[in-house]
């Protein structure tokens, strides 16, 4: 009795600090982007063939990716690393829209895009549009992408381009990169985090 | 004494003659194991691959432009290529090679059925950049291992004639500077 009663004030206070952080306390994974930037607005071509306006997902987690269909490493390694993370965060994925931008708009045409992005997950969002639409939002979101020319392959050229992930919260805030490198448990946690809270 | 002196000539002769033939020039000899496919001092493992862009008749969507083809390696595969700057589907095929010889070798080419072009990548990360190079060889140290990763070296297979289908399995043929060629089977994972 005595135990019990010593430990009933802990006990409350741990409840009313649970309470206090339902989502817990955290520390973010990737690179805060501190104070966090407004997400540049843009309108595209999904590969459903809808148009996409950032603006308009506003509510939801928007995972931004630069990339192309050729890409045959690191695009492919990204996209189905979040497909994983997708699967381990369940019902919270709905909360989350996952759209690729391509840096390649010559030769991912929506048809193209749709089998690209349909391959790791249904609900992934191809975006293409015409090099006049793209390269503003490479500019405003300090992507970096050289086409370069490859005379030795059957590729003809390639894209090098940055490799993050860029994080959008439901304000429309862009708060976080995802580094290249970073695993499917640490980007798992950070996106619960962020679905929990309504917001970086 | 004369007969054992014939006899020592014919041993160093034998001896000679079974160092002496390389594979390259002999039909490769392939002994698969538990752990991989020997040719030589060289012991391919844990071959596996998977799609890495859109399905192959996703060419067709491909709108035509008719330049810098006349860049691109000349194949079989030429035909198609034709159509514009569209290379169909590609893959990726990950390996390890481990050398117990005290001889490097080279990595040379690989070649598959699976699609028009095979050829030998390796990835680049600079300062957040994702750069992808073609390579003329990958190095297998001597007495060392290499290992074709996702974000490093990879084979990639470039116009694919089928879908990567998970659980499948395709040839792959890896031709070696010194050890010569040899055949292994890439599994397909799911991405």
């Amino acid at each position: 009795m005595a135990i019990k009663r010593r430990l009933f004030i802990p006990i409350l206070l741990l409840a009313c600090l649970l309470l206090l952080s339902a989502c817990g306390s955290h520390t973010y994974h990737g690179t805060v982007i501190d104070p966090p930037n407004d997400a540049t607005d843009f309108t595209l071509t999904a590969h459903t063939g809808q148009p996409f306006r950032l603006s308009e997902q506003r509510g939801k987690v928007v995972l931004l990716f630069f990339g192309f269909t050729h890409c045959p490493d690191v695009c492919p390694t990204a996209l189905s690393d979040m497909a994983a993370v997708f699967r381990k965060l369940g019902p919270d994925a709905e909360q989350i829209q996952v759209a690729l931008i391509t840096i390649d708009p010559e030769r991912d045409t929506p048809a193209r895009m749709e089998k690209f992005m349909t391959i790791f997950n249904p609900t992934f969002l191809g975006l293409s549009g015409t090099r006049a639409e793209i390269e503003p939002i490479i500019k405003a979101y300090g992507v970096t992408a050289k086409r370069r020319d490859l005379p030795n392959s059957a590729l003809v050229y390639t894209v090098d381009h940055s490799a993050f992930t860029y994080v959008i919260d439901q304000n429309g805030k862009w708060s976080e990169l995802f580094n290249p490198d970073m695993d499917i448990d640490a980007m798992a946690d950070d996106l619960r985090y962020i679905v929990c809270k309504g917001g970086f | 004494m004369r007969f054992r002196m014939i006899l020592a000539v014919a041993v160093c002769a034998l001896i000679l003659a079974a160092c002496g033939t390389t594979a390259a020039t002999t039909a490769p000899t392939v002994v698969p194991t538990a752990s991989g496919t020997t040719i030589g001092d060289l012991q391919i493992a844990d071959v596996w691959s998977r799609q890495a862009g859109p399905m192959p008749d996703a060419m067709d969507d491909a709108k035509p432009t008719a330049s810098t083809i006349s860049d691109a390696k000349p194949t079989a595969g030429a035909s198609s290529m034709a159509m514009g700057e569209d290379t169909g589907a590609v893959g990726a095929v990950y390996l390890t090679i481990r050398n117990s010889g005290s001889a490097p070798d080279r990595l040379i080419k690989a070649s598959s059925a699976i699609a028009k072009n095979v050829e030998l990548h390796t990835m680049l990360l600079n300062d957040g950049v994702m750069e992808m190079r073609p390579v003329e060889a990958i190095d297998v140290p001597a007495s060392g291992e290499v290992a074709l990763k996702p974000g490093g070296f990879h084979v990639m297979p470039i116009g694919l004639n089928k879908a990567l289908t998970p659980g499948e399995t395709f040839d792959v043929t890896l031709q070696f500077e010194k050890a010569g060629s040899v055949t292994v089977q890439a599994s397909i994972r799911p991405l």
